[in-house]
This record gives structure tokens, sequence and C-alpha cells, in this order.
């Protein structure tokens, strides 16, 4: 018998007024693992994520975290259950400092102890934020932004983070230090679920890798195996 | 006889009454992009409260301040409960938001009207006798309104600014959905939101009754002038709107004195039309909407 996933998705069916974008998605996330779904533009992933978050209920299916299902819960109590979202375009809080960004991510922490000790834990894996930490969020590049979004998302100390394309609109060489970081918290032990629409940052990363196609997987396996099937790669995501 | 020193000591008082009555609007509309137009009339109720707790049953008049906190906090939350929380989220709230607080603001100045009947009653939350400030004869009243205006800012915007609860409402302000995502319950943070300006609504009541006197219709000239300021200043930007109180209430004492009081308003109004023209967006405000 294998253990339970630390998150697990079974035939999930979610969508916006009137339009249905999930239809039936099922996938787990292990405990340790980081998984990835990959998919072109306006094919569910964030729509995936922001039903996981709560920020969107689902219409059908399942959404368990450990035997805890999640499914319809307040974005906030699923936060509190310690499934972390970083989302798609950072939406930083801009009006305020990077410091008071990171402390925004430890808000359910009560040990200020706790939250100094993971504050250094962010500083250690994104230095820059240090320096950085008295700065408006407002005026920080856009790779910096996605660092805050990062280390934000890392405060709040969750067992499961979910990034939402991390590599979005950023330059190459941006990209690739986005990708150190991802690599160095993989190596943590974190674990991670990671949304992208190019697959070939992930596939010496994933242990699996999910193809999202209008809503539904259409294609399963791991990054090697994904890196090995060309014909599908130009199928879906257009080479 | 030198009038500036009078001229000054009007002003800063008002002042310190616009800016706390602007204090609350602003907190509400930054917060949530709710323009309150209950708030004259929760102001109302807060001077109505204090009178109630010292003549009626007789309290030292502190009480009174603890009356109308009380009062204010509860329509603030009868706010939240009966409105907000049903029309939180639909496409138009920031709109039908407005229609519905009139709606309450005018059913709370005929209940006022109801249970006080609509003669003109003296506020007995005031301070008598007066101090001289050099060659200046100051009322102790204005120098209580002043002093209690400046500490509650100065609470307000040192609690906005460091503590855990301000972080999160400016959180929420900026970015609900973010705050969400980080465990910030939005909607307790709106219903606490409601509750601090329905209390700061009310306190500013008791002290412009003090120096006034109270009238179902009380509200309503602070309401007008507290939304001004906020429009002047960017809507939802509270220090911007503190200052433009002060500056404002300063343009107001001395056209009043200089030209005569009813010429108070339309140069205010000019003024802002002025401001409006050469910064849409508030002389503090940016392109984009700041808030908090």
């Amino acid at each position: 018998m294998s253990a339970t996933p630390l998150l697990s998705v079974s035939d999930l069916a979610s969508g916006y007024k009137g339009r249905n974008v999930l239809h039936g998605l099922s996938f787990d996330v292990p405990e340790g693992s980081l998984i990835t779904l990959i998919g072109p533009n306006g094919h569910g992933k964030s729509t995936l994520l922001r039903t996981i978050s709560g920020l969107l209920k689902p219409r059908g299916g399942d959404i368990r975290v450990g035997d805890t299902s999640i499914a319809g819960l307040a974005a906030e109590a699923i936060a509190a259950m310690g499934i972390i979202q970083v989302p798609q375009g950072d939406m930083l809080f801009s009006e305020m400092t990077v410091g008071e960004n990171l402390l925004m991510g430890a808000y359910l922490e009560r040990d200020r102890a706790t939250v100094e000790r993971r504050l250094d834990e962010v500083h250690a894996i994104l230095p820059k934020l240090k320096e950085r930490s008295k700065q408006m969020a407002s005026t920080l590049s856009g790779g910096e932004r996605r660092m805050v979004g990062i280390g934000r998302g890392l405060m709040a100390g969750g067992r499961l983070l979910m990034l939402d394309e991390p590599s979005l609109g950023l330059a190459p060489i941006i990209i690739d230090q986005i990708y150190e970081v991802i690599t160095d918290l993989k190596a943590s032990g974190r674990t991670i679920l990671l949304v992208e629409e190019n697959p070939m940052r992930v596939v010496d990363l994933a242990e699996e890798v999910h193809l999202l196609d209008n809503g539904h997987i259409v294609w399963s396996g791991s990054g090697h195996a994904l890196n090995d099937s060309a014909e599908l790669l130009e199928t879906y995501l257009g080479g | 006889m030198d009038v500036l020193p009078y001229i000054l000591v009007t002003a800063v008082t008002v002042g310190a009454m616009y800016s706390l009555a602007t204090l609350g609007l602003s907190l509400v509309w930054g917060a949530m992009g709710m323009l309150n137009m209950a708030h004259g009339a929760m102001l109302t109720l807060g001077g109505y409260a204090a009178y109630t707790a010292v003549t009626a049953a007789g309290l030292p008049w502190p009480f009174g301040f603890a009356a109308a906190i009380f009062a204010g906090g509860v329509i603030g939350a009868f706010l939240y409960f009966g409105l907000v929380r049903f029309m939180l989220g639909s496409p138009a709230f920031e709109t039908n938001i407005i229609i519905a607080t009139v709606g309450i603001a005018i059913a709370l100045e005929n209940v006022i009207l109801l249970v006080y009947g609509g003669q003109p009653l003296g506020q007995p939350v005031s301070l008598h006798g007066m101090v001289r400030l050099g060659q200046v004869p100051v009322n102790n009243q204005n120098l209580l309104i002043v002093a209690l205006s400046v500490v509650i800012m100065l609470v307000v915007a040192y609690t906005l600014r460091t503590s855990k609860i301000g972080r999160a409402i400016r959180a929420t302000a900026q970015n609900r959905e973010a705050a969400r995502l980080m465990g910030v319950p939005a909607r307790s943070i709106y219903l606490q939101v409601l509750i601090i300006s329905g209390a700061l609504a009310a306190v500013s009541g008791v002290l412009l009754s003090s120096i006034t006197q109270l009238s179902p219709p009380l509200g309503n000239d602070p309401m007008l002038k507290a939304f001004i300021m906020c429009v002047v200043a960017g809507l939802g930007n509270v220090q911007g709107s503190v200052l433009a109180a002060f500056v404002l209430a300063l343009v107001e004492a001395c056209t009043q004195f200089y030209l005569g009081a009813r010429w108070g308003l339309p140069v205010l109004l000019f003024l802002v039309i002025l401001a409006l023209i050469w910064r849409p967006y508030g002389v503090f405000g940016r392109t984009l909407v700041t808030r908090l």
C-alpha cells in the first residue's frame, strides 16, 4: 500500500460563470515530489491552481489534503492547511516594502521566533531580498518581483508550494535564476506543484509531468519521457 | 486687532474635525472600494449616543465618547452584516454600495428624528472655560478637539503602518486575492474596518456637536466636506486626505472671515474643481488608484 499523497485531485471540474474550463482532472502530488503541469495558455492551468487554493469553487470531483477534503473551503482556510500558491504575475502588495510583503506571507504564523527563522531561511535562499528589504515592491524589476512572490510563498512555511508560471514574461537569464531557486527548493525536500507553459525547463526537474489540453490531462509521464516525445510536444505546444 | 490668530484657531479646530471625519471615510474607501454615504449619519448617531449617555443615563462626560464609539462600531458592524456581506464580490459593488448606503443614511437620520425630535439639542460632552495662548483666548473644548483628533489620527496611522492587523488591512486593500492566498480572512478584515470607521465617525460627531449643536442633519455637512477632502487628496489616500482637511479648513476659515460665511462652500468647491483639473486623480493620487 502506498502512502497517502499530500495532495490528491480526483475528477475535478471547475470553471467560470457559464463556462467549464476543467473537465474531470485527476492527479496526485506525493510528499517531497515536484509535479509539473504543462500546457498551452488558456487551457486551465491557472484555473486548476485557483480551484485548489479555493479562489474558485469546484463544480465537481474532489481535492484532498492527506485524508481531508478541501473542496469548497475558503481560500484562507486552505492556506491555513499549508497549501500555498505563488500566483501568476506575482500579485505583490505593491505599495508595501519587500520586507512587509514577506511578513504578509507569514500572516498565519503567530510565533515571532518562527517568523524570524523563516525570514532568515528565505534570505539565505534569495539573498537579494535582504538588500531590498526596505524598498517598495512597486519599484522592483520583473525578476525581483518574482523572487519576492516566491519568498512570500515560502514565508508561509506551507506543506505544498504551488508555483503558477514562475518564468512568465522574464528574460531567459532571469528564468535561469528562478529555476536555480526552484531546483534548490526541491533539493531541500519541499513538495512543489509547478505550472509551466515551457516544457523544456522542467524535464530534468519533475518526477512527473502532466500535459493539460482543453481542461483534460492528455498525457502523463516523467520529465525525460516528455523529452523523448517530440511528436507529442509538437502536437500540443507547437514544437 | 490682529485677526489671523483667531482664523488659525478656527482653522485648526475645524481641520481637526474634518480630518477625523475624513479618516473613517477614506479608510473604508481605501480598504474595500466602498464609498460609505452613511458616514455622515453615523457621525450624527455618535453625537446623539453621547448625549443620551450623559443626559439620560447621567454618566460623566468622558463616557459620552465611550457610548459614541460603541454606537458607531455597532452601526459599522450592521453595515457589514446587513449589506456588505451580501453585496461583496458582485460586479457592480462599488456603485451599488453607494446607493445602498444612501438608503441607510436616510433611514438612520429619520430614526434619529423620530427618537430625539427635530429641535436642536446641546451637546453635554463639552469642556468649559478657556486658556490664553499668548494673546489669543482659546476655548478648552477647541483644545480637546484638536488634541483628541491628533491622537486618534496618530494611533490609526501607527496601527496601519506597523501592526499586523494594519498590514493585513493594507494588503487586503492592495490585492485582495493575494491576501487571501496568504491566509488573510478578507471578510473579517472588512468587518473590522467598518467598525473602526464607524467609531471614528461617531467620535467626530461628538466633537462637532460640542461646538455647534445636535440636530438630525448634523452629519450632512461634514460628510460632504469629508468627501471633498477624499477626492482632492485622491480617494483612499489616508495621509493625503488628512492634510487636505487642514488646508481646506484654513481656506474655508479665511474665506468666511474675509468674504463672509456664505462664500465658504462656493470657494471651497471652486478650488476643488481647479485641483481636479490640475490633477484629475487627486493632488496626492496616482494614475493608478493606490489605496492606503
